[in-house]
C-alpha cells in the first residue's frame, strides 16, 4: 500500500501548478466568459509550447510519453485553477481514439499536430435523439466507391464553430446490432454540406448543433475498420468518466469558501457551528472523492479495464461538485450570487458561475442515470429480469 | 502509488476471514472464545512495539482486522483494549506496565476506556494516593473488564475491576455495556497514567489509532450490509422479476456501493499515514466519513428489504442497530471536527505529497 506520489510526480505538479498561477490570469478568465467558448487561444498555445497538449501521447508521435498518473495530476491541478481545459479534453480523448484504432497515415498527420496545439476537434457524437443511448445514433455515412455520403443531424456539439476537424460516428451499417454497425471519421470542418448552430447552455458556454447535408468524405478519413469504431468511442467515454477534473474543481471550491469566512466571518467557522460541521463534512467527501478518482489511473496503469470504478468515479465527483458549489453559495450569502460582470463579486463571480456549470457534469459524458446503471449491472452484477 | 493490499496484508486478510466464517460469529454478539483466539492470530499486537512483544508499526492491519470485524458485526473490546490501553500502557514505565501489554497481546487481560464526557473527578488525596469518585453512565464491556483506563479530571488513571461497582445495562445492539461507579475509589499515584490535567496528550495517538479502528469497523460493515441487500434483491421476486431490475432499488445501491468504496479506501489512506506519520486531520474526517456512509448503508438494507428487513429474524436489522451503537460508544464523529480556522489561507484542502 502506497499514497505517496513520487518525487518526480509532486515536482510535476508544482510544475503544473507554478504554470497555471502564471497563465490563468483574470484577462482569461474573462475573455471564455465574453465568448462564450471553453477555449483560449492564448492560454492554448502556452499549454503547447509546454508540451502538455501532448502530455500522455507517445513520443514518436511527438508527445512527452507521459503515464497515467501524470495525466491524472495534469487534470486536477488545471481544473482547481479553473483553466479553461475543454479543448484539451476533446483533443486528448480523440487523439487517443486515433491512437487506438487509426492507421499510421492518420496518426502521423494529426498527433504531432495536435500535440503542437495546431488542430482543434469537436466530438461529433451526440444526437438528438441518441444520448444516453448513443449506439443508437442515425446519422448515416453511406459508401459509395472510395468515398461516403454522410446525412444527419449532431447536437451539444462544443467547439464546433472553432474546430478544424470533427471526428464523427456514423452508422455505416443499419442492418448490423446497433454497437456494430458504427464507424468513425475526421471530417474537416470546412468541407461542403456542414452548417453549424449554436446553443447556450446554462453555464454561459456554446455548444452546437451540426447539420450534414449530402456531405461527401473520402474513405482515407475513416479511423479503423468499418463497423468497428465503438471501440474507440467507448474508449473516449472511460476517459471521460475518470472525474479528477470534477475533484478539482469541488477542491477550488472549498479552498475559497474557507478563505472568504476565515476572513470575513471567522465565526462561522468555530467547531460545532454549522457552517463548520458542513464544510467538514465536505472536506471529508471532496478527500474520499479524491481517492475513488486516482484509483482509475491506477488501475489503468495497472493493465486493468476500471469499469465500474470509473463509473463510481464520475457519478459521485460530479454530484459532489454540484453539492459543493450550492453549500459554498449558501454558508456565504448572496455576495457569491454576484456574477462576473458585476462590482462587488467573489474570486471573479467564481461561485456564481460554478454553481450554473456544475449542472453539466452529472449530464455529459453519461449522465448520473447511466453511471448508476453501469455499476450496478457491471460492478454489482445485479440482475437485471 | 498503490492502492492495494500487499501480498502478505492479503494472507493476513484471509485468515482472518476463514477464522470468522468458521466460527460462524453471531451478529451483534461478544464471544470470548473468538477473542481468545483473535489473540493467537497475533491482531492484538498491532501497533504495538515489538519491545513490548507486539508486531511494531503494523497499522494497516488495524485497519484490514477492523474491516473484517465490521463486516461480521461481531462485537469486540479491541477498540478499549488494543488501540487505547495497550498503546497508554506501551507509554508507562515500568514492568507492571509491561505486563499488562503481554497480558492484553495474549487475550488474557480486558481493558475498558471510560473517556472524559463522563465527567469522574479525582482529587489528590496525599501524596501517593488520589481519590476518584462519580459515574461513568454507559461504559462499554464493563462487566467483562479486568480493569479501567479512566479519564478523570483530565488525568488518565489505571482502576482495577475490584476497585468499582458494576452494573450491566441492556444496550440497543446488545452490546456488553454497564454503569461504572466510582464510590470514593482511592488509587495510588503510580497508577497514573498522565501528567496531572494532560489525559489528551498522552491519548492524542491512541485516539487516530481509535479512529482508524472505528472508521475501518463501520466501512466493513457497511459492506456487510450491502451484500445483504444484494443478496436479497437478486432473489427477491415482485411483479414477476427480481427487485433488483428495478432502477429504485439497483440505483440506490450503486450510490451506496460508490461510497463505501470510497470509505474502504479512506480507510487504507489512514493506516498508511499513521505508518507514515502524515495523519494530520485524516483520521477526523476518515471518521465523520465511514460514520456517514454507515448510516446511509445501515438504514438502506432495512427500507431495501422491505417488511422483512424489519423482521427480527432477518440479518438487516442487526445494522440498523449497530450503526448508531458503535457511533455513539466511541468517539461520536459529531464531536470532533478539523478546525478550519488553522488552515492555510490559500489552499485548505491542498493535501501534500500524498494523495
Amino acid at each position: 500500500m502506497d499514497f505517496a506520489f513520487t518525487d518526480e510526480q509532486i515536482a510535476f505538479r508544482n510544475e503544473v501548478r507554478a504554470f497555471c498561477e502564471k497563465e490563468v490570469t483574470k484577462e482569461i478568465m474573462d475573455e471564455i466568459y465574453v465568448k462564450g467558448d471553453e477555449h483560449s487561444p492564448s492560454f492554448y498555445k502556452k499549454l503547447a509550447e509546454k508540451g502538455w497538449i501532448g502530455l500522455d501521447f507517445p513520443v514518436e508521435y511527438g508527445g512527452l510519453g507521459k503515464k497515467q498518473i501524470e495525466m491524472a495530476i495534469f487534470r486536477e491541478e488545471t481544473a482547481y485553477y479553473m483553466a479553461p481545459m475543454m479543448s484539451n479534453e476533446i483533443n486528448n480523448i480523440l487523439t487517443h481514439s486515433i491512437l487506438l484504432i487509426g492507421d499510421e497515415n492518420q496518426k502521423k498527420e494529426f498527433v504531432p499536430s495536435v500535440a503542437k496545439g495546431n488542430i482543434l476537434f469537436c466530438m461529433g457524437y451526440t444526437e438528438p435523439g441518441s444520448g444516453s443511448d448513443l449506439a443508437s445514433l442515425k446519422t448515416r455515412a453511406v459508401k459509395d466507391g472510395d468515398k461516403y455520403l454522410v446525412n444527419g443531424q449532431k447536437i451539444f456539439t462544443t467547439n464546433a464553430h472553432i474546430a478544424d476537424y470533427c471526428v464523427l460516428a456514423a452508422r455505416t451499417d443499419p442492418q448490423a446490432p446497433k454497437h456494430k454497425g458504427i464507424s468513425l471519421f475526421i471530417i474537416d470542418m470546412k468541407t461542403k454540406g456542414i452548417e453549424i448552430g449554436p446553443l447556450w447552455t446554462l453555464g454561459g458556454y456554446r455548444v452546437n448543433t451540426v447539420y450534414f447535408e449530402n456531405v461527401i468524405i473520402d474513405e482515407s478519413t475513416r479511423i479503423g475498420r468499418e463497423n468497428e469504431g465503438w471501440k474507440a468511442l467507448a474508449l473516449a467515454l472511460d476517459i471521460e468518466r475518470s472525474g479528477l477534473v470534477y475533484v478539482g474543481k469541488a477542491r477550488r471550491i472549498l479552498d475559497e469558501t474557507i478563505k472568504y469566512l476565515n476572513r470575513e466571518k471567522p465565526e462561522c467557522l468555530e467547531p460545532n457551528h454549522w457552517v463548520s460541521e458542513k464544510l467538514n463534512g465536505l472536506l471529508a467527501e471532496v478527500k474520499a472523492a479524491r481517492l475513488l478518482t486516482y484509483r482509475v489511473p491506477l488501475m489503468q496503469a495497472e493493465g486493468k479495464v476500471p469499469n465500474g470504478e470509473a463509473s463510481m468515479a464520475k457519478l459521485y465527483t460530479t454530484e459532489l461538485l454540484k453539492k459543493v458549489s450550492t453549500t459554498a453559495i449558501e454558508v456565504m450569502g448572496k455576495d457569491a450570487l454576484l456574477t462576473h460582470k458585476s462590482m462587488r463579486n467573489l474570486v471573479n463571480g467564481l461561485f456564481e458561475e460554478n454553481y450554473r456549470s456544475s449542472a453539466m457534469g452529472t449530464i455529459v459524458a453519461g449522465t448520473s442515470q447511466i453511471q448508476r446503471e453501469i455499476i450496478a449491472k457491471r460492478g454489482l452484477h445485479l440482475a437485471s429480469k | 502509488m498503490d492502492f492495494n493490499l500487499t501480498k502478505e496484508q492479503k494472507m493476513f486478510q484471509q485468515t482472518l476471514r476463514k477464522l470468522l466464517e468458521n466460527k460462524e460469529v453471531e451478529k451483534n454478539s461478544f464471544s470470548r472464545d473468538l477473542w481468545e483466539r483473535l489473540a493467537e492470530l497475533g491482531t492484538f499486537g498491532l501497533g504495538v512495539s515489538e519491545e513490548l512483544g507486539g508486531f511494531g508499526d503494523e497499522y494497516e492491519l488495524i485497519q484490514v482486522t477492523a474491516y473484517e470485524l465490521g463486516k461480521y458485526l461481531v462485537h469486540s473490546p479491541f477498540y478499549e483494549t488494543v488501540t487505547i490501553s495497550a498503546q497508554v500502557f506501551g507509554k508507562q514505565e515500568g514492568s507492571v506496565w509491561r505486563k499488562k501489554v503481554e497480558e492484553i497481546i495474549s487475550g488474557q487481560k480486558i481493558i475498558s476506556f471510560i473517556d472524559k464526557a463522563n465527567n469522574i473527578i479525582a482529587e489528590k488525596e496525599d501524596l501517593k494516593h488520589w481519590r476518584i469518585y462519580g459515574k461513568a453512565e454507559v461504559v462499554s464491556f464493563g462487566q467483562i473488564a479486568d480493569g479501567f483506563i479512566c479519564s478523570a479530571s483530565n488525568t488518565l488513571f489505571y482502576v482495577s475491576k475490584d476497585q468499582v461497582t458494576s452494573v450491566d445495562l441492556d444496550f440497543i445492539d446488545n452490546r456488553p455495556v454497564s454503569q461504572i461507579y466510582f464510590e470514593n475509589v482511592i488509587v495510588l499515584d503510580q497508577n497514573r497514567l498522565s501528567e496531572v490535567g494532560q489525559s489528551e496528550k498522552i491519548l492524542e495517538f491512541p485516539r487516530k489509532l481509535g479512529r482508524l479502528f472505528t472508521s475501518s469497523y463501520m466501512t466493513g460493515a457497511s459492506q456487510g450490509a450491502l451484500d445483504l441487500a444484494i443478496e436479497y434483491m437478486n432473489t427477491r421476486e415482485q411483479f414477476g422479476k427480481t427487485i433488483s431490475s428495478f432502477q429504485a432499488l439497483s440505483h440506490w445501491a450503486a450510490d451506496l456501493q460508490t461510497m463505501s468504496d470510497a470509505a474502504l479506501l479512506f480507510t487504507r489512506q489512514l493506516g498508511w499515514e499513521i505508518t507514515n506519520g502524515n495523519d494530520t486531520e485524516t483520521s477526523i474526517l476518515c471518521l465523520k466519513y465511514a460514520a456517514q456512509v454507515y448510516k446511509n448503508c445501515a438504514t438502506a438494507v432495512v427500507q431495501m428489504a422491505g417488511g422483512y428487513g424489519f423482521m427480527m429474524e432477518y440479518d438487516m436489522q442487526h445494522y440498523y442497530r449497530n450503526v448508531l451503537g458503535t457511533e455513539q460508544i466511541y468517539e461520536a464523529p459529531q464531536n470532533i471536527s478539523v478546525d478550519l480556522r488553522l488552515k492555510d489561507q490559500k489552499e485548505a484542502s491542498l493535501l501534500g505529497v500524498t494523495i
